[in-house]
């Protein structure tokens, strides 16, 4: 049976980002139509279809949970990433100076 | 608001860049956290948070743990970039280097007529597709070229074999330039055996050359999936194996397993075929995206979820006949194991960010054309000319500058991919924009629908599963294959993740 479903959640706690990168991950599972509202953020959501898409379609209550923790996932892999800021880039540089040789 | 600011201003250590997947099966270690640096870790849902917060108890044993494994540090107390940078530096110490695999093709022409085929192939008898004696000496150039000290050619087809006068030059070109040059090379023809001969088996002895060959399973399975006019490509093929082995030594010839979707009902016959001919590896690979097999694929292919299917049962046979004392590691996840449990890069091109293909290899078609990768001249069959680097007559210096070798490298460092960059598993994986220019015409890709992501996925956390709950068998299995030593000749303390 097919289904939609809207999430909005506000842009201070989930920005728009982080949004973006839940629909691509999604993608295989769920199509995900990113629509920003003022201070808030509309996710429409429905089973993907096209070929290529994954064989197992979630239910509406599924699709749900799937999306609210994959919001929280990759929100808190947005936190990480800003307390990290800088380290990866200094990392790299360190190990590999003198490669571009 | 502010009480959160306060305990992180107070917290005792600070986060470094690491990346977290979670692992939906139940376990309650479902969390798997890894680091810049390789090591990982798996931990419950709820400690991710605890971490995150800068909450841990600063006198846990988990707290030492993620210190020790470069998740967190101390500031004012350990400067943890030195020793990361190392280990980081010792991860991808490929690129310290020129290409180190050159792969010649010296023929199309091959005795066979697979549907399946991935490298493509013109008739036997056919003129005009074997390299030219001058394209070859050109080639040689291009090999010392490299800044490389270790260096691998391999010969490709087609089949080799029906052009093994122009492996001789090229070799014969290479050992004596190699008088100067005195860097390690190792040579390896990819081939039927089919064409072997006692002038080839001198030559070979000669020269120390290693042979790779394929063995899909038994005769049944082999003469199926490789059709000849003879129908006995299966008997050639075990005669050959035998024949290398009495001249040049049992570990001359090493085998590849090429599955097609019959194949993959047979995962125990195909690995007893590999026991009984004495292997002590088999490589179990999915069909690629290319040549033949492209055409084909409607009849040929399967799904990667089926393919997942087939390795995860093969893989269970595998530990099963290793507990038993047969040593027969799959060549595939021995190289997964290395990126996962060493602190070195397996060096295999296919799991390398930056991408192996041009940084690491150069393959010199029959017609004098330079790729940077056997795929993307595979694509060439397909009709796809737009990944050639140049001519052979044109130093590595202009090869490597090409303008394709600049859109594979924008494409080809996973760190930097999207999905791949929030990926868990990307410090043991790699870049492949040539398959995803094949499979879906463009070089960078979308993950959700990658075989290439699908298949390493799924076959990485099949990994870090029996990592984190594997018997005592079945780690001492996977740590023999990782250290190339049978179950009796390893410690007998196992490894615990």
């Amino acid at each position: 049976m097919e289904w939609n479903l809207t999430i909005t959640v506000n842009e201070q706690a989930y920005s728009l980002r982080v949004v973006q990168r839940v629909a691509y991950a999604m993608a295989a599972t769920l199509s995900i139509h990113v629509k920003p509202n003022g201070q808030n953020i509309d996710l429409e959501i429905a089973p993907t279809l096209i070929v290529g898409g994954n064989d197992s379609r979630p239910s509406r209550d599924q699709a749900h949970e799937l999306v609210l923790r994959s919001l929280n996932d990759f929100a808190m892999r947005e936190q990480i990433q800003s307390e990290t800021s800088g380290l990866r880039e200094l990392l790299v540089n360190v190990a590999l100076r003198g490669a571009e040789s | 608001m502010m009480g959160s600011a306060l305990i992180a201003k107070d917290a005792g250590y600070r986060l470094l860049p690491f990346r977290f997947l979670r692992l939906d099966d139940g376990n309650s270690n479902n969390v798997l956290l890894t680091a810049e640096t390789g090591e990982y870790l798996f931990v419950p849902e709820m400690l991710l948070n605890t971490l995150v917060r800068r909450e841990l108890d600063t006198h846990s044993a988990i707290y030492k743990d993620l210190l020790a494994r470069h998740f967190i540090y101390e500031p004012g107390r350990h400067n943890p970039i030195p020793e990361m940078a190392a280990q980081y530096r010792s991860r991808k110490s490929f690129l310290l280097e020129g290409p180190a695999l050159h792969i010649f093709v010296v023929t199309l022409r091959c005795n066979h007529t697979c549907q399946y085929c991935q490298v493509s192939r013109a008739p036997q008898s056919d003129a005009g597709h074997d390299m030219s004696a001058e394209h070859a000496s050109h080639a040689v150039e291009r090999v010392f070229e490299s800044s490389s000290q270790v260096l691998t050619v391999e010969f490709q087809g087609g089949e080799p074999l029906l052009a093994f006068d122009r492996i001789q030059q090229i070799i014969e070109a290479v050992e004596a330039r190699n008088e100067v040059e005195k860097r390690n090379i190792q040579y390896v023809v990819t081939t039927t055996l089919h064409h072997l001969s006692d002038a080839i088996l001198d030559f070979a002895e000669r020269y120390n050359i290693q042979f790779s060959t394929s063995l899909d399973g038994p005769a049944f399975l082999h003469n199926a999936n490789r059709p000849t006019p003879t129908k006995d490509a299966y008997e050639r093929t075990v005669d050959g194996i035998n024949r290398v082995r009495a001249r040049l030594g049992h570990d001359a010839v090493s085998a590849l397993t090429t599955l097609t979707s019959r194949s993959l009902e047979y995962p125990e016959a195909i690995i007893d075929e590999y026991v009984a001919q004495g292997f002590s590896s088999i490589s179990l690979r999915p069909l690629s995206p290319y040549g033949f097999a492209k055409t084909s694929a409607r009849r040929l292919e399967y799904s990667m979820g089926d393919f997942i299917g087939f390795y995860k049962k093969a893989m269970a046979y595998l530990i099963s006949i290793n507990a038993r004392g047969t040593f027969l590691s799959e060549g595939y996840c021995a190289l997964l194991l290395t990126n996962i449990l060493t602190p070195f890069s397996s060096g295999y091109v296919d799991l390398r960010s930056p991408l192996g293909a041009g940084i690491g290899t150069l393959v010199y078609n029959y017609d004098g054309d330079v790729y940077p990768s056997d795929e993307s001249r595979m694509l060439l069959e397909m009709g796809e000319d737009g990944l050639k680097l140049g001519s052979v007559k044109q130093p590595m210096k202009d090869l490597l500058n090409s303008p394709v070798i600049d859109l594979l490298l924008t494409c080809g460092v996973a760190e930097a991919l999207p999905g791949c960059s929030d990926c868990a598993l990307v410090p043991y994986c790699g870049a492949d924009p040539i398959e995803h220019f094949a499979r879906q015409g463009d070089p960078i890709g979308h993950r959700a629908f990658s075989s290439f992501c699908e298949k390493n996925m799924g076959l990485l956390t099949h990994l870090f599963t029996m990592l984190r709950d594997g018997d005592e068998k079945t780690l001492r299995v996977l740590m023999s294959w990782l250290s190339r030593r049978s179950l009796g000749d390893l410690p007998s303390a196992g490894y615990r993740g």
